[in-house]
């Protein structure tokens, strides 16, 4: 008798329905021979779904979940600026007066990109907390809000720079929020935010079925 | 919920759960709507439509035996109450007189 897949039994146990008899269908179903693949189909569908019906049935609940994690995420960011400038020091012996004249910011811009990664990760570890028996649907709904708010900004920035000629301000908080979909970072962030979200929400919520 | 209509899915999931008879669990119903009414499901859209079913009176369940191959864990297995059969009478007359009547869908087979 061949065991389940781990990797899609440990989501599934997480974030699928607290249901054992569910559980066991799936293992039946891929002991009398169904694929990897549909094991997996099997499982995404599950929490994609579950997650859709709990943030329809609690929107508000949902929506404190969202809240909390940008809280959280707004308040790493405002100590951004200190995080990361010591950081680049640190690592890179960088010095922020001497970036000026010589225009060497790549120390502070790795830097950077490590305090934005972590104040999302830590957002989705808080939202895991708070919204702990249905953490899959705050996460979801906290990635999604994460993935709305990037394109949001990256269209609004990209349209301010062609009005006013590439110079577009941008609040220091927000910064580390926004420099990750910038093009210097290729717009990755726009997949690669919310999949640190979901991946750090993943590791923080325990199962909510034995295993 | 006394005078509820179902949904075209849920009318499925519901036969399903009386063509399965005493064995109706979450396998057997995606496998009776596959096979039988030829339309792809996951099992979470079964899952979902069975939780929401119950959570409304229409159908009962208990649990049922476990093996090995289901690692341990029971079935779930499901019945149809009065209420759900009353639903099933209900939504099927409604469909029914929807039909009658209907020139391009004589002849249509069922």
């Amino acid at each position: 008798m061949r065991p389940v897949p781990a990797l899609p039994t440990w989501l599934l146990l997480r974030f699928g329905p607290p249901d054992e008899s569910f559980v066991g269908d799936l293992a039946e179903e891929y002991t009398a021979g169904r694929s990897h693949a549909w094991y997996w189909r099997q499982v995404i569908s599950a929490i994609a779904l579950l997650s859709m019906r709990e943030i329809g049935a609690h929107p508000m609940r949902a929506g404190m979940a969202v809240a909390a994690g940008w809280a959280t995420m707004l308040l790493v960011f405002a100590f951004g600026d200190r995080v990361a400038g010591n950081l680049a020091a640190w690592a890179f012996d960088w010095d922020r007066q001497i970036a000026y004249e010589t225009g060497v910011w790549w120390p502070f811009w790795i830097a950077a990109l490590v305090v934005s990664y972590s104040g999302f990760a830590l957002s989705a570890v808080v939202v895991a907390r708070v919204h702990r028996q249905r953490a899959g649907a705050g996460l979801v709904a906290h990635a999604a809000s994460m993935f709305v708010a990037l394109m949001a900004s990256t269209v609004t920035i990209e349209v301010l720079s062609r009005v006013w000629d590439n110079r577009v301000p941008v609040p220091h908080t927000l910064f580390y929020l926004v420099s990750v979909a910038l093009p210097y970072h290729w717009r990755s962030g726009l997949l690669l935010a919310p999949a640190v979200i979901l991946f750090a929400g993943l590791l923080s919520t325990p199962p909510r079925l034995a295993r | 919920m006394a005078d509820r209509f179902l949904t075209d899915f849920e009318l499925m999931v519901m036969l399903a759960v009386l063509r399965a008879r005493d064995d109706a669990y979450g396998v057997s119903i995606a496998r009776e709507i596959e096979e039988t009414g030829g339309r792809p499901v996951t099992h979470a859209a079964v899952y979902l439509a069975l939780d929401r079913l119950a959570g409304q009176g229409l159908i009962a369940s208990r649990l049922g035996d476990s093996t090995p191959e289901r690692g341990g864990r029971a079935k779930k297995l499901f019945s149809i109450t009065p209420a759900g059969l009353a639903a099933i009478r209900r939504t099927r007359a409604a469909f029914v007189a929807l039909w009658k009547g209907i020139p391009e869908l004589k002849g249509t087979p069922a």
